[in-house]
């Protein structure tokens, strides 16, 4: 049994996921005005904010997507309010169009931009490194390594926005957004009373203007730069030895247990401001050692910083990097620590216990069990029978019919991409159904330019919006058609699909011979079809009735005297809660899964399935 | 590498294991350790395999490398072979006989493992293997989703820096409403491996041909 460092911690600390640090460290910062949309790893940010803005008299909500977001947030910031953006990394990229005009102007009040970066991309479709928009933008970029450290520098970053009237950007990767540990708040602080001042000259970008706030960018980063030298916003260990570390984000903490696996002595400097960087910190550092490693996931970005800083100074030192640590995907400690190794002249383990393959058995994502778009694509499937259509798909949960049995998706590039991308693959391949395939809050997002863009080209498209009622891959949050979660009156997604002109449908999935005989007349027609697949997303129907303290509806039971083991339920299908015994030659129900919704029980053509109904008052 | 402590926590999403971890790192605050975990968020918890890293003494990372968990503690069956390179060679293997059978397999013609074939792998790496049939415990307690607190209850007896009394605590506050029947599955576990045979192979499998 190893033993365990009995250091203690004070009880009285919250074990808080980073993001939810993050929030409490902004609104204790001050911040009063906070506008978000979700995206794994970033969503909890806002999450928390939602729970605890009330303590505050804090405004915070979802808005219909990033640049929107943010252009709340930065007016709120003209105003005076300290404010705050949240998204994850690809997030930024539809808000980069505002990102880049806020910089020049800075803004009176404080901004504070939270952005998670997804390293490995366990909900992303790239790796993109945050850091380099603050060198495009012009802005600085503050990075925490673990819970408390955000809430430290979430309260920090609102102070310096403050301080200079600059944006900042806050970059979380998703080992600090969910990463948990014990959190210390600490004391709130009030922000001052505002309201707009008018100020053209610096907020109308016209080119006069922007060329006056370019300058006065210049001015307000040099009296940063110059701040950051005493600003004290880093962390060193020093064993007085002649290796140095030099490590940011969450690779700060695995360098921290890194170095330790050594007999050598290794220093280890963590910088929490990263851009600009601590300039005479990290010079002094690298100037008392011998050989330097910079441990940092994603890009290159601090190498060439550290790289360039030594090269201007006349510093020799050799200095590892990317030719020892990997580029691709996420560390931990035991990759540092080969890193270091490598650096180091030392020879790596390589791990001689493996598990044969066959053992290890595929098990990808899939639709939940109730899942309404696991009908919708069943539907799909058994209209177009897997060839000749193009699925141009879409972010959401939905992004999964991708994967077998069923084949829904043929392109998934961005957000609102299904309908921006069906012209170009409707008139490329004009012998060819073209289906887009986009969700209720991805339609809100950055569909709505697209489906405008598609009916002005007079395509022939069909659209399935597939509509859950909630934004439900993120975790459930509220979009302007969310069921249970409304903020301010619900908007129609088929009221605006028909006043762009589209013919429109509101279908059931479930009653799935209706949604075939109309995928099949849409698909037929003429221009550009919009079907709205409407049924609320399992996890939120199974949520509410909880809240209700009603029962669960009970799993669905089968006939084996009836059924043929055709295979539509647990095949074509594929409900996770029904599966084949093979052995034993019969379907079997999970007990602990089955939502009892009863779709199979509709598309079962041997009435085998039982459905006991669920008691309403 | 002495002072710390790495538990991980494998399964299938839906099977609590996010909580689990939970009521882990709160039990071990309460107890007055430094904790770090990492939980799993997002794409991959629609059905896809979870994991959650629990970190215990004077840590900083909130991960878990290869082959340096002391403890692995798996929810479901196949998801043990996946994660079991985590385990240090002589951890402790606390393993469910749970199947979730994901529907993909009989698309793309696979098996699923047999519980002799896995255990055959795993029990080479594990010093101890303790193999526990949490489905038929649950069941039998009364609820199906309870699973995951009867290997935390078989956690705790194996592991000295658990107080009994300071899991059950965290158990009852973080659900109120379900306290009694999630406090049964706690206290199954922990005596299932104090009954006779044990927490054995042999003795799930004997059971296993009784029952048929």
């Amino acid at each position: 049994m190893t033993e365990v460092s009995t250091e203690t911690v004070s009880k009285s600390k919250v074990l808080q996921l980073g993001n939810q640090a993050t929030a409490r460290g902004l609104l204790d910062g001050g911040v009063r005005y906070f506008a978000a949309y979700p995206g794994t790893p970033s969503t909890e940010i806002m999450e928390e904010a939602i729970k605890i803005a009330p303590e505050y008299g804090a405004i915070a909500h979802w808005s219909t997507n990033e640049a929107v977001a943010l252009e709340e947030a930065i007016a709120a910031a003209m105003s005076g309010k300290f404010a705050a953006f949240a998204a994850k990394h690809v997030g930024l990229n539809v808000a980069s169009d505002p990102l880049n005009s806020v910089s020049y102007m800075g803004v009176p009040g404080a901004l504070v931009m939270c952005i998670a970066d997804d390293p490995a991309m366990h909900s992303s479709q790239n790796e993109q490194d945050t850091r380099w928009y603050g060198r495009l933008s012009h802005l600085p970029i503050i990075e925490p390594i673990d819970a408390q450290s955000a809430y430290d520098l979430a309260k920090k970053a609102v102070e310096i926005s403050h301080k200079f009237e600059i944006p900042v950007i806050f970059r979380l990767t998703t080992r600090i957004s969910h990463g948990l540990g014990p959190v210390e708040w600490s004391e709130r602080v009030e922000p001052p009373e505002s309201e707009f001042k008018k100020d053209p000259q610096r907020f109308v970008t016209i080119p006069a203007n922007a060329r006056k706030n370019k300058i006065r960018h210049h001015k307000v980063w040099s009296s940063l730069k110059e701040w950051v030298e005493t600003s004290g916003l880093w962390q060193e260990y020093n064993n007085g030895g002649k290796i140095g570390v030099i490590a940011t984000s969450v690779s700060g903490a695995y360098s921290y247990e890194a170095i330790k696996r050594f007999e050598e002595k290794i220093d280890l400097l963590i910088p929490f401001i990263t851009h600009p960087l601590p300039e005479q910190k990290v010079l002094d550092f690298i100037k008392s050692h011998d050989k330097i490693i910079i441990v940092e996931e994603l890009d290159d970005v601090l190498e060439r910083e550290i790289k360039l800083l030594a090269f201007n100074n006349g510093v020799n030192v050799e200095i590892h990097g990317k030719d020892v640590m990997p580029w691709d995907f996420e560390f931990n400690t035991k990759i540092v620590a080969e890193g270091i190794a490598k650096a180091l002249g030392k020879p790596v383990e390589s791990e001689k216990f493996v598990v044969k393959e066959d053992l290890i058995i595929p098990r990808p994502p899939t639709f939940c069990p109730g899942c309404p778009h696991r009908a919708t694509y069943f539907a799909l499937e058994r209209v177009f029978k897997r060839k000749d259509a193009i699925f141009s798909n879409d972010i959401g949960c939905y992004s999964l019919g991708v994967l077998p049995p069923f084949h829904g998706a043929d392109a998934l590039v961005a957000m609102g991409a299904s309908l921006g991308m069906a012209p170009g693959f409707a008139l490329s391949n004009p012998n060819k159904p073209i289906i887009s395939i986009i969700g209720d809050s991805t339609f809100w997002h950055t569909g709505l330019p697209g489906l405008a863009n598609a009916i002005w080209h007079n395509i022939n498209l069909l659209v399935i919006v597939m509509d859950n009622e909630v934004t439900a891959m993120t975790g459930m949050q509220e979009n302007p058609s969310a069921l249970y979660l409304p903020m301010g009156d619900k908007l129609s997604i088929e009221k605006v699909s028909e006043a762009m002109g589209a013919k429109t449908w509101v279908l059931d999935p479930f009653d799935e011979k209706t949604l075939r005989k109309t995928i099949k007349e849409a698909a037929e027609m003429p221009g550009v079809k919009v079907i709205v697949t409407r049924r609320a997303c399992a996890i939120v129907e199974t949520h509410e009735l909880k809240k209700k303290n009603e029962p669960l509806p009970p799993p669905v039971e089968v006939d084996m005297e009836k059924c043929v083991l055709c295979g539509i339920c647990y095949e074509d299908m594929a409900c996770p809660a029904i599966s084949l015994n093979v052995e034993e030659q019969k379907v079997e129900v999970d007990q602990a899964l089955c939502t009892g919704c009863g779709y199979c029980a509709v598309i079962c053509p041997k009435d085998a399935f039982y459905v006991v109904e669920r008691k309403l008052e | 590498m002495k002072d710390i402590q790495n538990i991980l926590l494998a399964g299938v999403g839906g099977q609590g294991i996010v909580s689990l971890g939970h009521l882990i790192l709160q039990s071990a605050i309460n107890s007055g350790y430094k904790v770090k975990g990492a939980e799993t968020h997002g794409l991959s918890q629609r059905g896809g395999t979870v994991v959650f890293h629990a970190r215990i003494g004077d840590v900083m990372g909130p991960l878990i490398s290869k082959g340096e968990a002391d403890f692995l503690i798996s929810l479901e069956l196949a998801e043990t072979a996946r994660y079991i390179e985590y385990l240090k060679p002589n951890g402790t293997l606390i393993m469910s006989t749970r199947t979730i059978y994901p529907n993909i397999l009989q698309i793309i013609n696979k098996k699923y493992p047999k519980l002799e074939e896995i255990y055959d792998v795993v029990s080479k790496r594990a010093k101890t293997v303790y193999v526990i049939p949490t489905e038929s415990m649950a069941l039998e307690i009364g609820s199906a989703r309870a699973e995951n607190l009867i290997l935390l209850g078989a956690l705790i007896k194996l592991n000295p820096i658990f107080d009994y009394g300071i899991v059950e605590d965290a158990v009852a506050k973080r659900w109120p409403k379900a306290k009694e029947v999630n406090l049964k599955a706690l206290k199954a576990g922990y005596e299932y491996l104090e009954k006779s045979g044990g927490a054995t192979l042999s003795h799930v499998l004997d059971k296993k041909e009784k029952t048929m």
